[in-house]
């Protein structure tokens, strides 16, 4: 596994999730690169065929970063999110698709600091766990 | 094209900055928005989270927020931010306001500005003199709601430990209220202490499980509607209420102690580990000096003096929020869009289109009054014959007038239906609005409009008067009597009888002021009269307090009585009996009176007709209940439906007043939303992709969505905010969003 | 409960007789039911003629191919938001069907406004293959034949009584049994003379469970020991060549325009050229695998495994398995039966406070 750079996907909500990668950047908090963010309105608005759809492209994990419960910008749309990911988790779970590689995370607007421990860990966690098996090489 | 457009100064970018900001720019004004500090919010920039939800919706204050408010200060589209910028210079110039500020680089600028909202806010007080008696400054454990506030983040972020100033672990914490006002300095309550700082103890019941926490206080003041629940959960959960005159915080060697003096004047001492200062809130004297000279009155405590509604005495400046006086988030908010009605009045900005509204007493009545002026036409529904009467006493001559002038304007106002005798069959969803169909004096009417404002009576809470009701009265009968009356000896005025309930769980709003107010009022007839008032708690909130200072200075004698046990008002011997248990004595006691006056509140009225019509809902106290009460306390859970006045909260007359104008605005926003052109559609649905199947109306959080008659789903562009959530529900791909390929 | 029973002198004569009797004596406007093909199948049929019933009408076809929601679900979709209460339709549908209606009713594909749902106790039906060895067969002998003849889905099935119906069928030797469930199933058998009796349907459904369920607990765990990781999952799929029949024939599919066959989900040239590189190369045969785990993403949690995607497939995949498999555990999750409680919301529109505490945190 050596030289194995893992590629994350990050789907983070514009509203609390960049708020906080944005403070982490701003700060110069130190996280990894291998996070590829894509901004989403509110985690609710992610059909799970996207995350579906990244982990055949071939990305090695795949991070949803939303709001607190409570403190969506649309009320509710992150219990959606976390009802939908809970789903697509058992999906990944029964089928043998290593449901470790999809993290849902709540990370508020101040949590800098969690936003890059988060990414840090899942980072290393992604590179024990190896390349993503959809992969063919 | 931009000089067509009035322009409108607000001074501060706090809540109620943020809120008139995006309201006038919707009214068409060209909005600068001036802030002191490099971010905004205010105290909610401080506030990690809000009660009672115990969450932060700081983004959701004003829709021209494009992300997180506190990270990304300078997005507010279409609304010129300036921030650390401070004024140097006002002056009246020709046709306007003539305004200097220095920008954060020494620029000087200086511009001219239709109309000025000073917005300032309060801080807290901080005063290490001020606050000497506590130790504060002195003491690493003694801390201010602000700086407890900044440890609960730091500690959840990991970045601080809760620990003590020689490293012992945090296990008890003293939460103190009212310090620095309810004094001989300060005569006003600071509004919001008491929930803040049940928050914060549930906050730090989070963090450290296993924590005790006690509240000192003098009287429990939660003037929101779902805020008594929220005390007796935080009760529950573990917080000690002790009530009491707090003196002072003091070390010995075993720690630090607080000294305080009981109701029944037992001195006592506790030890904590930490100790949380609920502390005053002061105006912002730096921002507001430079408007003394432009003629803004302030009173002795430094707020600003309201001339009428939220004009203060110079011309074209107003003032809204903890500027005038100490109030809760959600109070700044209508006191704001209050405020943006008065600016809309005097810059005669205006909007088109109609809006209904159901219900014609103050409330309803306010509510047309300023939907005229908005230039926006109204039908006001009125189930009664005629207009809804429920002033009927002296006491509020002022406002009788006053409501009697508006009744009369609409009575001859081309732009405003007035139907009498008339009830609501049935309404549907239009892609922007409406249709409703009346039933009028048996006729059938059926009209259109863009949104719907409920300003519905309440009732009003009885108590069991005794069968020989001659000396025992409501409110309303007693002030009738008032002028009757020559002479009166003595009086007991008797308070929250039913409130703080399981019936009733909440404060009535307006029960104190009205009592403190009758007060005055016998007091200026029968100067030596012996006035008694009893209560569970005293709620004169914000600058309401100075009326109980002026009550005890000139004798008024207050006596508690506990929340479980009621008093009994009887005639014996052509006299009146009160009987009630004294808390500071410990025992029941009887006073005799020649009169009993029971001070009622607002309770829910049945709403169930306006819950099928409409799909509105009601609260658990049975109020109509707001989608968002912090940031739009005036919003229902409908589309388009709007609330005001005894439907929507207990409260007194002169709130309803302020209410209705709030509501008034943000129907007439919508309608001004509707009407721009340039506002395009956020999401939108294909046709032939589309099965009907229903999920994203149910999905969408705004409710902008609806399936028509035909079988199609409409999206109402004004309401749809764009979330995406109708997106990832759609199986098929049919709903989308139209902004930039986000997925 | 209110019983009517009908006897004659087999099974299929009383389902002939019963057809007759509801739309000559009780009022109702039609029935929707099976009708003996011109070919091997059964085509599902709005018939209103009492004569025409008793001739063709067939009350439990030996062979399932398709599912018959679909064809209630086409007839009703117009008038959903209506939802005319002028019309009354009595649908014959098995508990697999009658599940995926309830269900397709919440998507407003259909209304139960205008149809009362009758649901024969379900012995399970033949493959295509296996029917055409003895398509002459009775409903008698369909009952006693050893359940490995039949298809998947019915040898494993866990509801042979539908969970929600008005009007349960129960079979003796001689005749049907029919219990009425609801209001309306009431007043439809009370219109045909029927009289209250004691019957226990929870026995009669213990019975036919008891011995699905080992079969269906070995069935999951096969399935799940074949469809481990992506490299199960290939090998699973490789027969599959993403023709979407088995999404077509779905009756809880109900999308006009099928996700995955849309322009959304399609990348351009450099995309697929950037896997080819990574990879060595880049199969389009790997479309199939979002399209399967897309729709298992989307429905499962309301698939009512009635086995008819397997049925549709061209080269015997054995898509039931998979989504078996899937919709066991996703269903168990969320505490969800599919077509069980008619105003049971979906589980993708509602959501709880306090539930899956552990996600997020």
């Amino acid at each position: 596994m050596s030289g194995f750079e893992p590629r994350i996907v990050g789907f983070l909500c514009k509203w609390c999730a960049t708020a906080a990668a944005d403070t982490a950047g701003t700060q110069r908090l130190p996280y990894p690169p291998n996070l590829l963010p894509i901004t989403v309105n509110c985690t609710g608005a992610i059909d799970g065929a996207y995350i579906l759809q990244v982990f055949l492209d071939g990305a090695d994990g795949v991070l949803v970063g939303g709001c607190h419960p409570g403190d969506c910008h649309y009320r509710i749309g992150n219990l959606r999110a976390r009802r939908r990911i809970a789903q697509l988790l058992k999906i990944m779970e029964t089928l043998g698709l290593e449901p470790a590689r999809l993290k849902l995370c709540w990370i508020g607007a101040s949590e800098a600091q969690k936003y890059a421990d988060t990414v840090n860990q899942f980072v290393e966690q992604i590179r024990l766990l190896g390349p993503s098996q959809f992969k063919k090489s | 094209m931009n000089k067509m457009k009035k322009g409108v100064l607000i001074v501060g970018g706090g809540v109620s900055g943020l809120v008139a900001a995006e309201m006038l720019k919707n009214l068409g004004a060209e909005v600068t928005l001036i802030e002191r500090k490099s971010t905004l919010g205010g105290i909610l920039y401080d506030l990690r989270k809000q009660v009672p939800g115990d969450n932060c919706r700081f983004c959701t204050v004003a829709e021209s927020a494009v992300s997180c408010l506190r990270v990304n200060a300078k997005r507010l589209e279409g609304i010129e931010t300036l921030l650390e910028t401070e004024l140097t210079g006002v002056e009246k110039g020709r046709g306007g306001l003539s305004v200097a500020f220095k920008t954060k680089n020494g620029e000087g600028k200086k511009r001219n500005f239709d109309a000025v909202l000073l917005a300032t806010g309060t801080l807290e007080l901080r005063s290490e003199e001020e606050l000497r008696d506590f130790r504060y400054g002195k003491e690493q454990d003694v801390l201010t709601g602000l700086d407890f506030e900044q440890l609960m983040i730091d500690v959840s972020n990991g970045r601080k430990e809760l620990a003590r100033a020689d490293g012992a672990r945090i296990r008890s914490v003293a939460f103190i209220a009212c310090v620095g006002c309810r004094n001989i300095k300060r005569k006003y309550c600071s509004a919001t202490c008491c929930s803040y700082a049940m928050r914060q103890f549930n906050a730090l019941k989070r963090i450290v499980p296993d924590s005790v926490g006690k509240f000192f206080f003098m009287d429990i003041r939660m003037q929101e509607k779902m805020m008594w629940l929220y005390a007796k959960a935080t009760f529950e959960n573990g917080l000690v209420p002790v009530r009491c005159r707090v003196t002072k915080i003091e070390r010995d060697d075993k720690g630090l102690f607080l000294r305080y003096e009981t109701e029944d004047g037992k001195r006592e001492s506790d030890y904590f580990d930490m100790f949380v200062l609920m502390t005053a809130q002061i105006p912002d004297k730096e921002a507001l000096k430079l408007f003394s000279s432009a003629g803004v009155r302030f009173d002795d405590d430094g707020f600003v003096i309201i001339r009428s509604g939220n004009a203060t005495h110079a011309k074209g400046i107003f003032a809204c929020g903890c500027a005038t006086g100490p109030k809760s988030i959600s109070d700044s908010v209508t006191d704001s869009l209050s405020a943006v009605a008065d600016i809309a009045e005097e810059l005669g900005l205006k909007t088109s289109g109609s809006v209904a509204v159901l219900g014609s007493c103050v409330a309803g009545v306010s509510v047309a009054d300023t939907l005229l002026k908005l230039g926006v036409k109204a039908e006001l529904i009125e189930k009664k014959e005629t207009f809804d009467n429920g002033l009927n006493n002296t006491l509020y001559a002022e406002t009788k007038k006053q409501l009697d002038r508006l009744r009369k304007n609409l009575m001859v106002s081309d732009s405003v239906r007035l139907h009498f005798g008339t009830s609501i069959k049935s309404a549907t969803r239009l892609e922007k609005g409406w249709r409703i169909i009346i039933e009028e004096k048996q006729k059938e009417e059926v009209f259109d409009v863009s949104a719907v404002v409920l300003a519905l009576e309440g009732a009003r809470y009885n108590p069991i008067e005794s069968s020989n009701g001659a000396c025992i009265l409501s409110e309303a009968q007693f002030l009738k009597r008032v002028n009757g009356i020559k002479k009166i000896e003595n009086a007991a005025l008797i308070l929250c009888d039913g409130a703080f309930s399981e019936k009733y769980p909440f404060c009535g709003r307006e029960c104190c002021y009205n009592a403190l107010r009758t007060a005055q009022e016998i007091k200026k007839k029968s100067p030596n009269a012996r006035i008694y008032i009893l209560m569970k708690e005293m709620a004169s909130f914000g600058l309401d307090e100075r009326f109980e200072f002026d009550a005890r200075e000139s004798g008024v004698i207050f006596l508690r009585y506990p929340h479980n046990r009621a008093v009994s008002v009887k005639t014996e011997n052509g006299r009146v009996a009160v009987r009630y248990y004294d808390t500071v004595l410990h025992t029941d006691r009887e006073i005799s009176v020649d009169i009993g006056v029971f001070m009622t509140f607002l309770i829910p009225d049945d709403y169930s007709n306006v819950e099928r019509i409409f799909g509105v809902e009601t609260d658990e106290l049975g109020f109509i209940k707001e989608s968002e009460p912090k940031f739009r306390p005036n919003q229902t859970t409908a589309p388009r439906v709007f609330g005001c006045g005894s439907c929507v909260r207990p409260q007194s007359i002169e709130r309803m007043i302020t209410e209705a104008k709030a509501s008034a605005v943000l129907a007439a926003v919508t309608v001004a939303r509707d009407a721009d052109n340039e506002r395009k559609s956020l999401s939108s649905v294909s046709g032939r992709r589309c099965a009907v199947c229903g999920l994203c109306v149910e999905e969408c959080p705004v409710d902008a969505r609806f399936i028509d008659v035909c079988g199609k789903v409409i999206v109402d562009s004004t309401l749809c905010v764009g979330c995406g959530l109708c997106v990832s529900i759609c199986p098929s791909g049919a709903s989308f969003l139209l902004s930039e390929k986000v997925l | 409960m209110l019983t009517l029973r009908i006897k004659a002198g087999n099974i299929d004569e009383a389902a002939r007789e019963l057809f007759k009797r509801i739309l000559r004596d009780s009022g109702e406007d039609a029935i929707f039911l099976r009708k003996k093909g011109e070919g091997a199948f059964f085509p599902p049929a709005l018939i209103t003629d009492a004569e025409t019933a008793g001739k063709v009408g067939v009350l439990l076809p030996p062979l399932m191919v398709d599912n018959a929601a679909c064809g209630l679900s086409y007839i009703l979709r117009k008038d959903s938001v209506e939802q005319s209460t002028q019309l009354r339709i009595v649908a014959f549908l098995r508990p697999c069907e009658a599940r995926a209606f309830v269900e397709l009713t919440k998507l407003k594909q259909g209304s139960l406004n205008s149809v009362l749902l009758i649901t024969p106790l379900c012995p399970g039906a033949l493959s295509l293959e296996e029917f055409r060895k003895n398509e002459k067969i009775s409903t008698e002998e369909l009952f006693s034949l050893d359940s490995s003849r039949k298809r998947d889905s019915c040898r494993i099935c866990a509801y042979p009584i539908a969970p929600f119906s008005d009007i349960q069928i129960l079979f003796e030797r001689d005749g049907l049994v029919l219990v009425a469930q609801t209001e309306k199933g009431r007043v439809l058998l009370l219109s045909l003379g029927a009289q209250e009796e004691n019957i226990n349907l929870d026995s009669e459904k213990a019975k036919f469970v008891e011995s699905r369920q080992k079969a269906r607990e070995e069935f999951l765990v096969q399935m799940k020991r074949r469809l481990e990781g992506s490299k199960g999952l290939r090998e699973f799929l490789a027969d599959c060549v993403n023709c979407h029949n088995c999404m077509r024939l779905c009756p809880v599919c109900y999308c006009r325009l099928c996700f995955f066959e849309s322009a959304d989900v399609e990348a351009d040239v450099n995309h697929h050229l950037a896997i080819a590189r990574r990879d060595g190369y880049r199969s389009l045969d790997d479309e199939k695998l979002l399209f399967h785990l897309g729709r298992l993403e989307h429905m499962a949690v309301l698939c009512v495994n009635c086995g008819v995607c397997s049925d549709a497939c061209p080269n015997e995949v054995g898509v039931f398995g998979m989504f078996a498999l899937v919709s066991d555990s996703v269903q168990k999750m969320f505490e969800y039966v599919p077509g069980a409680v008619l105003n049971e919301p979906l589980p993708m529109t509602v959501y709880r406070e306090d539930e899956f505490r552990h996600l997020g945190e």
